[in-house]
């Protein structure tokens, strides 16, 4: 997917780990790193709005557009 | 109401003990067939004793195709266009080994079908038991059935073809009458007595395989669901 989320970067800047912002904003560890290893297929607004609010940053700041191949369709 | 809906949400236990329930039928139909299978199977090895005092009927149903009844002149008088009856004989050995080696075989041949089918019907309501319903391997076994009733139809046309037309020989053979003689027989190279002799296992089958289909676009609705964060 040309979908790329920067987490490990933005975490790294602010010296946040995997289980602390996983607790602050409420979902598992095992679903933050779906997101941090870019497996996810999709991201809830809720989720996003979590993420920014405890990293204090933008979405632009998480989410890159990484132009490419395009996947066929089903595939991540 | 709010009791209301979170039964229509959450089912009845009805529904929760369904899937087990119909989990140990079919393992226990599969094991009924599979010994039906083996007595079927052990007939035909043995053989039955026949007594030449025995009398007994034999159901004869011709499904497709005609039966021409000719009298003296030679011209058909009669047309019969399948022929259901019952016809009460003494035992004869002839008709014995019919039994033995062209119906026993259909038989066993059902039997092992419907022990493979209902073995894959007991794992489909066990994966479904355990909340994988929309999984690799429950697709895999969906097309399992689906071929499998494909297959079996193909495969029991052809059988019932041969065991009816041996039965027919049989009666063309023994049956008579002073007026009538048997005359005709069907043509197993006959496109419609083959389309014809095609059982609803085949469209069943079809069914089956657009149903394996559905399943498979639930598994990918459950991944996106499952990779939605």
């Amino acid at each position: 997917m040309a979908i790329k989320l920067n987490l490990d970067r933005v975490m790294l800047d602010r010296r946040m780990s995997l289980t602390e912002l996983a607790d602050r904003i409420g979902i598992t560890l095992a679903n933050l790193s779906i997101l941090k290893t870019n497996k996810a297929r999709a991201i809830r607004f809720s989720t996003l709005d979590a993420l920014c609010r405890e990293l204090n940053c933008q979405p632009g700041d998480i989410i890159e557009h990484v132009p490419g191949p395009q996947a066929a369709d089903g595939e991540v | 109401m709010l009791n209301a809906r979170a039964m229509m949400l959450g089912g009845s236990s009805m529904d929760a003990r369904l899937p087990a329930v119909c989990k140990k039928m079919f393992a226990f139909l599969a094991m009924l067939s599979l010994l039906s299978a083996a007595i079927f199977a052990v007939s035909i090895l043995v053989g039955p004793i026949s007594n030449s005092a025995a009398q007994f009927l034999v159901g004869v149903n011709v499904p497709a195709g005609e039966l021409l009844v000719r009298d003296n002149s030679g011209s058909p008088s009669i047309v019969i266009t399948g022929l259901k009856a019952m016809v009460s004989t003494r035992s004869d050995p002839e008709l014995v080994q019919l039994a033995r080696y062209y119906f026993a075989p259909v038989g066993v041949l059902y039997a092992l079908f419907m022990a493979l089918l209902f073995d894959l019907l007991r794992r489909l309501f066990r994966n479904v038991g355990q909340g994988s319903s929309f999984t690799p391997q429950t697709i895999r076994l969906v097309r399992y059935i689906g071929f499998s009733l494909l297959l079996f139809a193909l495969v029991s046309a052809v059988a019932e073809a041969y065991a009816s037309q041996a039965l027919l020989d049989y009666l063309c053979q023994h049956v008579s009458s002073p007026a009538l003689r048997w005359g005709g027989s069907r043509n197993l190279n006959d496109i419609s007595t083959a389309v014809s002799s095609v059982s609803p296992a085949f469209l069943y089958g079809l069914l089956v395989l657009a149903l394996s289909e559905v399943f498979r676009q639930g598994l990918k609705l459950k991944s996106d669901c499952e990779l939605t964060i």
